[in-house]
């Protein structure tokens, strides 16, 4: 029996660059660039000051007020970009196959202020001065079980969390889930907030950078950001069905853990292979390339070792000088804008390598994309401890 | 076409408050033993109630050798204990001294939350001394992510394939099993330690006092008198592996993983659907996927936390799926002993059904006094049954209507 094929129909992203696909894609084109001096906290190193915030969201008018209060800022993300992969895909929550509609979010952190918060008041104010109704967002799976809440969704409800990496995972999870579990739809995404909490570890862990510009090569380290991406996996006949538009096929996922350059190159190869392509057949790779020189550097290497002996070398570049590192979300937001890639023949500058030079990073002189028609194309995600995967897309044919 | 692979259980590590490592694990549970006593990490004047299940006689330095874990970081240390008796127990420690068998073996832990001990260090620190003040040092010992459980584990035992977790609140040991068996059965990874931990902790105590859930002294599940769950810490760890991988080196099995389900209320953050909704999609596809009959299921392992709401709603269920059989299936608790051990409970029931398979005992559901006639079935009360079982259900749903129920079954060659 053939494998069931899952491809995308929805799109859905909630980012410091523009709230929907359209903005997102926009931005990120044109090269602008969402960093900015962090104004949700105080950051208490002043070197240390800018992220990928986003701002001035008017909840309110994506979600309405009622609940809102209750919902924390990485749930309050996470239902917007679901709401948007939904009406991308022309799906409306509410009908009678929302049984074979499931959720899967990858998220690591999402859930760290809220669980804090609670933490605090519990240990210093007493276990009384809580709020019941606050605990089940200190849980790691809050924010997506309101998704299905919200939408009636009831196939599944599954959180990865695999750190810098839980948004590829989800998607590979919702592949999955759509291959052996007989469902129609997977919303699957990702999502991460910015906090004192997230500052404040990433801080002392020495893992952030002073300056806005992650191409700067004089420092090592992350500029923060946060956001959601829900992607609308489908099994493909359904979406045949539906006579609905795909941006592209999920056509491999990879993993694997070790924090040395073997480890990437196994998750990419095993992405290969599980697409059952060769290394010729990568077009294009959104880098993992976050600012730290290190990881940076066994990408480019891993990259190198791979597709060196390629006619033509893949085309590679970074959303990360937009948004940022937005930890277990960024994933599913290079996945969002490969899916455009794929679908537009456009490529999103910033460029780390065009020609055949084992990864060196040259940026591009302009900041307008390429146009080129690609098939294939790969994403990278490794952290910074070991937790690596890699997705393959594919154009529809 | 490819032979089709088939996953079984050859390694059990079980860490809990009716003892650790699974003899004593098994010993307890055959006697019924009450796990739950006095809480004794933590000062419990200002809460409602005072017992809880802890785990005792924790030495964890004798089986972690290779990272350093600080004794704060206590979700991560029950697992990778849990960890460790699994793979001795599968005797998979020689084989992980090979690279290739390393990178086709995985670790997928779930729980509650990021390491909830550590959190209480961060938190403490944080209101002292202020953010800026956060220990380097603290940073740096133990990531605090989600998955620094699972990495923490694949670091010790030098496992390379895949470190990940799935945190499905307290359905957790199910959803990473599961998953584990989908994984094995796709040709991408061999061996895989799944499994669920969580320690006692005030976050959840204070959370589930609040919630008004949680029973003064005695977990009954079933029973017409129960007053709530009673919260306790463990970690539970499975080695699953694939069937011919197993029989090369002559591993023992204890039994086969046939199937699992998932479903979703979509319904309360808290509180189950009333009607079952995401329990009955989760069975269904659970007995779907493997040709399973309801007749095929001769013991079902209860999710039985011992709340009012619980019980009632799981018998009904029970029912509703399983008609007129229902009254015919033994059904216990082994929350009635240990307490609910948050993201390991469905793990250590895992542990205790592969047991029950091998040994033909059913574990009772202790402190059972007045029959409830909403609870109506056969919950093996007080006493042990000697019964062979061939395939079980073990149920599990967590927070956010996250529903995970597992069929393993016995070996037939």
């Amino acid at each position: 029996m053939a494998k069931k094929r899952s491809v995308i129909t929805g799109i859905g992203v909630v980012s410091s660059v523009g709230i929907g696909k359209e903005q997102f894609w926009t931005s990120i084109l044109k090269g602008v660039s969402g960093i900015n001096k962090i104004s949700l906290f105080k950051p208490f190193d002043r070197d240390y000051k800018f992220a990928g915030e986003i701002r001035g969201v008017d909840f309110a008018s994506f979600l309405g007020e009622k609940g809102l209060k209750r919902l924390d800022r990485s749930t309050k993300f996470l239902l917007i970009a679901s709401k948007l992969a939904m009406a991308d895909a022309q799906i409306y929550p509410g009908q009678k196959d929302d049984a074979s509609t499931g959720v899967v979010v990858g998220t690591d952190w999402g859930n760290i202020e809220s669980n804090c918060h609670f933490h605090n008041l519990v240990l210093t104010k007493g276990p009384n001065e809580v709020n019941p109704m606050d605990f089940p967002s200190t849980i790691t799976n809050s924010a997506a079980s309101q998704i299905s809440m919200r939408y009636g969704l009831t196939g599944l409800n599954t959180t990865i969390s695999r750190g810098f990496v839980s948004a590829v995972d989800s998607l590979g999870y919702a592949k999955n889930a759509i291959q052996n579990y007989g469902l129609k739809r997977v919303l699957s995404g990702a999502v991460e907030n910015l906090s004192i909490e997230f500052y404040s570890v990433f801080h002392k862990r020495k893992w952030l950078r002073k300056t806005r510009n992650i191409l700067d090569k004089s420092e090592s380290g992350v500029v923060l950001g946060e956001g959601a991406c829900v992607l609308v996996l489908e099994d493909i006949k359904s979406a045949l069905r539906r006579n609905i538009n795909i941006f592209a096929e999920v056509a491999g996922y990879g993993f694997s853990f070790g924090d040395n350059p073997a480890s990437l190159k196994k998750s990419i190869s095993l992405a290969l292979d599980d697409a059952g392509l060769s290394p010729q057949d990568i077009d294009y790779i959104s880098a993992n390339a976050n600012g730290h020189k290190r990881k940076d550097s066994e990408e480019a290497k891993a990259i190198a070792e791979i597709f060196g002996g390629n006619k033509q070398f893949p085309i590679i570049s970074t959303i990360k000088p937009y948004i940022g590192e937005c930890f277990g979300a960024t994933g599913a937001m290079q996945a969002a804008a490969c899916c455009l890639s794929l679908s537009k023949g456009l490529i999103p500058p910033v460029f780390l390598s065009k020609t055949k030079n084992k990864g060196k990073v040259s940026r591009s002189p302009s900041f307008k994309g390429i146009k080129k028609k690609i098939s294939i194309a790969m994403i990278n995600s490794f952290s910074l401890d070991g937790n690596n995967a890699c997705l393959i897309l594919k154009r529809p044919d | 076409m490819r032979e089709k692979r088939r996953v079984v259980i050859t390694g059990l590590g079980v860490v809990s408050p009716i003892g650790n490592g699974k003899e004593r694990f098994w010993d307890a549970l055959v006697r019924g033993e009450n796990g739950v006593k006095k809480i004794r990490s933590f000062d419990t004047r200002l809460y409602k109630t005072h017992y809880g299940g802890e785990v005792k006689d924790f030495k964890p330095e004798k089986y972690i050798r290779n990272i350093k874990v600080p004794s704060y970081c206590r979700s991560t240390q029950l697992a990778m204990v849990a960890s460790r008796l699994a793979v001795e127990d599968s005797g998979m420690g020689k084989v992980l001294e090979e690279k290739a068998e390393r990178e086709r073996c995985g670790v997928i832990v779930g729980s509650t939350t990021q390491d909830p001990k550590l959190g209480e260090r961060y938190v403490l620190i944080w209101a002292k001394r202020g953010y800026e003040n956060t220990p380097v040092q603290l940073t740096k010992t133990l990531n605090w992510f989600t998955v620094g459980l699972a990495n923490s584990i694949a670091r010790e035992l030098n496992i390379s394939g895949l470190s990940m977790s799935i945190p499905a609140a307290c359905a957790a040991g199910n959803y990473t099993i599961g998953y584990a068996f989908d994984l094995i059965k796709a040709g991408r990874l061999d061996t895989v330690l799944a499994g669920g931990t969580d320690p006692m902790n005030q976050l959840v105590y204070a959370g589930f006092n609040r919630l008004m859930a949680m029973a003064p002294q005695k977990c009954q599940p079933f029973d017409r008198n129960r007053k709530g769950l009673i919260v306790s810490e463990g970690a539970g760890v499975l080695v699953l592996e694939e069937l011919e991988h197993a029989r090369r080196r002559k591993a023992g099995i204890y039994a086969e993983v046939i199937s699992y389900g998932l479903g979703c209320d979509a319904y309360h953050s808290t509180g189950l659907h009333p009607e079952g909704l995401g329990i009955i999609n989760a069975v269904k596809m659970a007995l779907g996927r493997a040709g399973l009959n309801i007749t095929d299921i001769d013991y079902i392992n209860a999710h039985g936390t011992g709340t009012p709401l619980n019980d009632r709603i799981e018998t009904k269920v029970i029912k509703k799926i399983f008609g007129s059989r229902a009254k015919k299936i033994p059904i216990s608790s082994i929350k009635s002993m240990i307490g609910h051990t948050m993201g390991a409970a469905s793990a250590i029931e895992a542990v205790a059904c592969s047991l029950i398979i091998r040994y033909g005992i059913i574990p009772a559901t202790i402190n059972y006094v007045t029959p409830d006639p909403e609870c109506d079935l056969d919950y093996v009360p007080n006493r042990p049954r000697k019964q062979k079982v061939s395939i079980v259900l073990s149920n599990s749903f967590g927070f956010g209507g996250n529903i995970g129920v597992l069929v393993i079954g016995r070996f037939n060659g």
